[in-house]
């Protein structure tokens, strides 16, 4: 046994050789190839006539038949890892015993303890029935602590069970009345190290039939210690038999519970008996029978549950794909499933978090800085499910979240929008009837031992901590992702089929345009050729009639206006962008040398700032500077002002919403007539004119369409102030075009 | 369709008025001409498949509208400027009211002699017209009436 043995070392503690087996039985081991005895325990002496058989044959020391059943089965094989009774009787006059055998790493290792009473079939047959008839965990849990007592006759049997964490809790107890409960209490993964686990999933049955009774050395010098993972009479850790004598608990059996197929252990029953009390071989086999029936009784109720788990998660999601799938809002088709949403998981409360959601969808106690500070955090993450018990340590600490845990499923549209449902650090209590240590001594580790410190460590582990996500959860959270991202992806195809449909149009409205204009102009040409011979051909028409001439002609010239306008619009709309390096100073200076007979006349003002160099459209930016400039120059009572400047978005508090403020914005100012509020909405509306025909001129009312239309094969938008008596300021943004 | 003695100019135009307007533009022409209108490529292949080369049948140069019902000016063009063809060297005129830039492209890589578009106003057509007339009849030379 290690001299100095602390908590630290507790999960280093070598406790599969422990050079040393439990009073209650005895042990020989033997190399396997020569059947040579090359270790026995201390008390061999009082199991066989033969005191110290070391270097002799295994089956020498035993008398006959005893010797004969070993050597069958030896000569059987088979015995690797896998213990076998294979004797039941007297060894000496008076001693009767069990001899069971296996074989690990090259030894035999042979125990022999006391016959116990046999534990007949029947007793496991209806313990197996009434396990199989739990309809969940905790009546099976209930079941199971009440049989294996009932077969084991300990004083007290909990069934625990183990959270990922590797954390514990007793669901289900069967105790002597007098005992004060244990139910509901949790304890840290570190109560059961590593290794100890491995071993229980090994080896599922765990005896400790006096606590008290001081452990038997093993004799005979062996190079490597007998490795005793496979045995049931190997001695005990020393911290847990402290443990164990803080509580006052004299003998105890633990019972693995491992899902078929698995090797983790998914619970544990563990018996306490407040006396010494001994658990045959029959006893054990029994135990381990029912154990093994449980585990598959277990599995089954985990299936089932999780498919009713999975099922009705289900039907909520269908529901709420359904109702989201019914909105052409997202946010409206949450806030109709929101019910549905909120019950998908246990324990939680619900809400969006999104830059574009309304905060009435927030979820309860998050503040709209807050949710900005959850969206930074979760951004990297967009794309796949975040769930965490412990939101600060998992993702970040967040000010103003009322929450441990955080459960969050993404959606790529609305952009950055994430659907959350979060739980509360969970508070547990356990009411202790009494002090659990009053009654007890506190060995030399002191009272770290003890359930009651064990609950305590727990419970600052889980402090900050909800209770975690079930994978269940999470694979619902996964289903709702793809879900989502299927809504997503319908609304998606449906905006691609009004793009496309939209583009069929827009095409057929162009060509339309095209084809329209090309044969209006027809006519209208024969019509005005047919006005001039008229003239031509009768000199010394009347006045009326001249006059009549003249009004066809200017009807005729307006015609032509209109034609033109609609060719240069649906021109626009087709021409390919070729975007170069201009220098935007240029541009407006042929613009103006174009307009220059206008502005001559109209005796005209013109400022222009300082413009930038740009990448752009020459064509495009050609025809927007022309329409504006003489729309300035047209709607104007005295001479016209106009100013041409340069500047970004950001400082254009006018700009739509569309615009990002890094962009350049260009605008051309008048001090003209101005537009009123109420006809501001129409003025880029195609052949709208505010005013009547001769009063500011003649005009074609495709200006302004033009210039909308140019700036959006930019990729850029127009928009405007005025007030009427003030003048107009035009202004359009051009986003950066790639380098050509 | 006429006969004179006077060099034929043929035109190829749709439109009545067009036409219309077209002879009375060249009414005032400082050379006399002999106007053949073909309304449509089909008319226009069919007096050129059937005029005698060496007679004054045989257009001096042919005006060309582009815009056109059934076989129009481009193929019309097309045509008359084929590898092989006996109307190659014909001297075509494209007068048309489109400015499209690939109308221009198309015409001249498929060997139009020149590309005019209509004046839309009457008068400015007429003086135009008058002046492409001058040219073709009195400046440049004809290719010669035989055939390599």
């Amino acid at each position: 046994m290690p001299d100095a043995v602390d908590l630290d070392t507790c999960a280093r503690e070598p406790i599969h050789i422990p050079g040393a087996v439990q009073s209650f039985a005895a042990m020989v081991v033997a190399d396997r190839a020569s059947r040579r005895i090359v270790q026995h325990s201390a008390n061999l002496a009082d199991w066989l006539a033969d005191e110290s058989p070391l270097g002799r044959s295994l089956g020498e020391a035993f008398p006959e038949p005893a010797r004969a059943a070993l050597e069958r089965a030896l000569d059987a094989g088979g015995l690797v890892d896998q213990p076998r009774l294979v004797f039941s009787g007297e060894l000496k006059p008076g001693v009767t015993a069990d001899v069971t055998v296996h074989e690990h790493q090259g030894r035999l290792l042979v125990e022999l303890e006391a016959s116990h009473g046999v534990i007949g079939l029947p007793t496991i047959n209806d313990a197996l029935r009434v396990l199989g008839d739990a309809n969940d965990i905790e009546g099976f849990g209930e079941r199971l602590a009440q049989w294996v007592r009932t077969v084991t006759g300990h004083d007290r049997v909990m069934v625990y069970r183990f959270a990922d964490d590797g954390s514990g809790w007793v669901f289900a107890e069967s105790k002597r009345d007098d005992l004060e409960p244990f139910f509901g209490l949790h304890y840290p993964a570190s109560d059961i190290p590593a290794q100890a686990r491995r071993l229980f999933v090994l080896n599922r049955t765990r005896l400790l039939a006096d606590r008290a009774a001081p452990p038997v050395p093993m004799r005979g010098e062996v190079a490597e210690p007998t490795d005793m993972s496979h045995t049931f009479s190997r001695a005990v850790s020393p911290i847990h038999l402290e443990y164990l004598a803080n509580m006052g608990v004299r003998a105890t059996l633990s019972l693995a519970l491992v899902r078929p197929g698995e090797d983790r252990l998914w619970g544990l029953v563990a018996c306490h008996h407040y006396a010494p009390l001994m658990v045959g071989a029959s006893g054990r086999a029994a135990c381990e029978t029912l154990t093994l029936g449980a585990s598959f009784v277990l599995d089954g109720l985990l299936r089932r549950e999780r498919m009713a788990a999975d099922e009705e998660a289900a039907e909520h999601l269908s529901e709420v794909s359904r109702t989201l799938a019914s909105h052409d809002d997202f946010f409206d088709g949450v806030a109709a499933s929101q019910a549905e949403l909120a019950q998908l998981f246990d324990g939680s409360t619900f809400g969006v978090c999104s830059p574009t959601a309304p905060d009435a969808l927030l979820p309860a106690g998050i503040a709209p800085t807050t949710r900005d500070a959850l969206l930074a955090a979760l951004a990297p993450r967009m794309g796949e499910v975040f769930a965490s018990d412990h939101l600060a340590e998992d993702l970040a600490p967040i000010e103003g979240v009322p929450h441990a845990g955080l459960l969050a499923v993404p959606c790529t549209y609305p952009k950055n929008t994430w659907l959350m449902w979060f739980r509360s650090a969970q508070h547990r209590e356990v009411h202790w009837s009494g002090d659990p240590t009053k009654t007890v001594t506190v060995g030399p580790l002191g009272d770290r031992l003890t359930p009651r410190k064990s609950f305590e460590l727990w419970v600052e582990e889980v402090e900050d901590r909800a209770l975690p996500w079930h994978p269940a959860d999470q694979r619902t959270a996964e289903r709702l992702r793809v879900a989502l991202a299927d809504v997503v992806y319908r609304e998606r195809e449906r905006l691609a089929a009004i793009g496309a449909d939209l583009e069929t149009r827009t095409k057929d409205l162009e060509s339309f345009s095209t084809m329209a204009s090309h044969d209006l102009r027809e006519p209208l040409r024969a019509i005005s050729n047919y006005a001039l011979f008229l003239r031509e051909d009768n000199e010394g028409l009347d006045e009326a009639s001249v006059r009549h001439l003249d009004r066809i002609e200017k009807l005729i010239a307006r015609m032509y206006t209109l034609i033109d306008g609609m060719l240069v619009l649906s021109r626009l709309g087709r021409a390919r962008l070729r975007p170069v390096e201009l220098d935007l100073n240029q541009v407006v200076a042929q613009t103006l040398s174009d307009l220059a007979e206008r502005i001559a006349a109209t005796k005209a003002t013109i400022e222009v700032d300082e413009l930038p160099s740009i990448v752009g459209w020459d064509t495009g930016l050609v025809t927007v500077f022309t329409n504006l400039v003489s729309n300035a120059l047209k709607y104007s009572e005295g001479a016209p002002h106009v100013s041409i400047g340069a500047t970004t978005a950001g400082q254009v508090p006018s700009r739509p919403a569309a615009v990002d403020p890094d962009d350049r914005v260009i605008f051309v100012r008048d001090r003209g007539i101005g537009i009123g509020p109420e006809s501001i909405g129409s003025v880029f509306r195609m052949f709208h004119r505010l005013h009547p025909n001769d009063r500011y001129g003649e005009g074609s009312g495709a200006g302004l369409p033009i210039v909308r239309r140019a700036v959006e094969r930019m990729g850029g938008e127009v928009w405007l102030e005025s007030a009427p008596g003030e003048g107009s300021t035009f202004y359009f943004s051009l986003p950066e075009f790639p380098t050509p | 369709m006429t006969r004179t003695a006077n060099p034929t100019v043929l035109v190829v135009e749709d439109s009545d008025d067009d036409f219309y307007a077209f002879e009375r533009a060249c009414s005032r022409s400082p050379v006399p001409i002999a106007l053949v209108r073909a309304r449509d490529g089909f008319e226009a292949r069919k007096y050129l498949g059937s005029a005698d080369h060496a007679s004054s049948q045989w257009p001096v140069l042919v005006f060309l509208d582009l815009n056109m019902p059934g076989i129009d000016g481009r193929a019309l063009l097309q045509e008359i400027k084929a590898e092989g063809s006996d109307s190659k060297r014909l001297r075509v005129v494209v007068y048309t009211t489109s400015d499209s830039p690939t109308d221009v492209e198309f015409c001249y890589s498929n060997y139009a002699n020149a590309f005019h578009t209509k004046p839309r106003d009457f008068r400015e057509m007429r003086a135009d017209l008058n002046e492409i007339l001058a040219y073709w009849l009195t400046k440049a030379d004809e290719p010669p009436g035989d055939l390599p």
